[in-house]
């Protein structure tokens, strides 16, 4: 018998890229599910009723949030949330920019739109002193 | 007195009882040996394992009598938790279990899959039962819900050493001129 060289079935290579699948799906389901795509809420007090909205942060929407001095324009886009025009005076939300992580929040507070990301705790510290 | 017991002398089911358990005493002492050298060669985590012990079990596959086989394999479990010195802890549920899953799985993949795999995908069967199982204990047993974080590397950890461990087996199996001495039965091509 003079073998030089194991001769790999088949069933052997089957049996390797099984295994290899089913390590795939363990770590998709594991690693997936702790990490849900955070959530953006927005509230506003417009026409006497509070109102609230969820929406996926990774989505992308332009909404006109009504408030008792307008519609506030928020865009949801790139994983980032924005408001884009608002009819109060000092604009205040709008300069506040995008935001994009869990915890942070935009208020137009004359028209009385809440905008706020809630989702699982970033791992980045709220802030570093140096 | 003593029977003179020519290897070939010994068929299918009749070879005598002393004889086969010294080979199942020798499997076993190279089974610790293994553990041993397992044992102090250094692992980044407690549960990234190489499995060394498990290459006379591949091999008694189809050497022993199923038995024989399951003795070896309690010999290996006893043996490597006294080593390892885990006998008296929840570690030696987790490789309890384990061991007799992965020995189950080989015995069951290897008859019926006979001839058509080498001892590689054989190996692989082992390592993925053994580890599945030892993860579902740990979940419901000791670490709860976060045991599956570590699920992919160990998991990926096991298959790449039990293709390793399996072809070095097949190797070991086709190339030995001992074997076929010891059991001319299995080597009669």
């Amino acid at each position: 018998m003079t073998a030089s060289r194991v001769r790999i079935r088949a069933l052997d290579i089957i049996i390797f890229l099984f295994a290899l699948i089913i390590i795939g799906l363990i770590s998709l389901q594991t690693y997936a599910r702790g990490r849900g795509t955070p959530e953006i809420t927005i509230s506003s007090a417009g026409q006497g009723t509070e109102q609230q909205w969820i929406y996926p942060l990774d989505g992308e929407a332009t909404l006109r949030v009504p408030g008792p001095l307008g519609e506030t324009v928020v865009v949801i886009k790139d994983g980032a949330v924005q408001v884009i025009s608002s009819p109060c005076p000092e604009k205040i939300c709008v300069k506040t920019g995008r935001i994009s992580k869990p915890g942070q929040w935009i208020a137009c507070l004359p028209n009385r739109v809440f905008i706020s990301i809630r989702g699982r705790r970033s791992q980045q510290p709220d802030a570093v002193s140096q | 007195m003593r029977s003179v017991n020519s290897p070939a002398g010994s068929g299918h089911g009749g070879s005598s009882p002393p004889r086969i358990q010294r080979l199942v005493a020798l499997a076993a002492a190279v089974c610790l040996f293994l553990a041993s050298i397992e044992y102090v060669i250094p692992k980044p985590l407690p549960f990234l394992r190489i499995g060394l012990a498990n290459l006379p079990l591949l091999l008694a596959l189809d050497l022993f009598p199923v038995s024989h086989f399951f003795l070896l394999l309690g010999i290996k479990i006893l043996g490597q938790s006294l080593i390892q010195g885990s006998l008296f802890s929840f570690t030696f549920l987790l490789s309890l279990s384990g061991s007799l899953a992965s020995g189950l799985v080989m015995l069951a993949a290897r008859r019926l899959l006979r001839g058509s795999t080498t001892l590689i995908g054989i190996s692989i069967l082992g390592a993925m039962a053994s580890n599945l199982v030892q993860l579902t204990l740990a979940r419901y047993i000791v670490f709860g819900r976060s045991a599956w974080m570590i699920a992919p590397p160990f998991l990926l950890v096991g298959l790449i050493s039990s293709s390793i461990l399996g072809y070095l087996a097949q190797v070991y199996k086709e190339r030995s001129t001992w074997l076929p001495k010891m059991f001319p039965q299995h080597f009669s091509e």
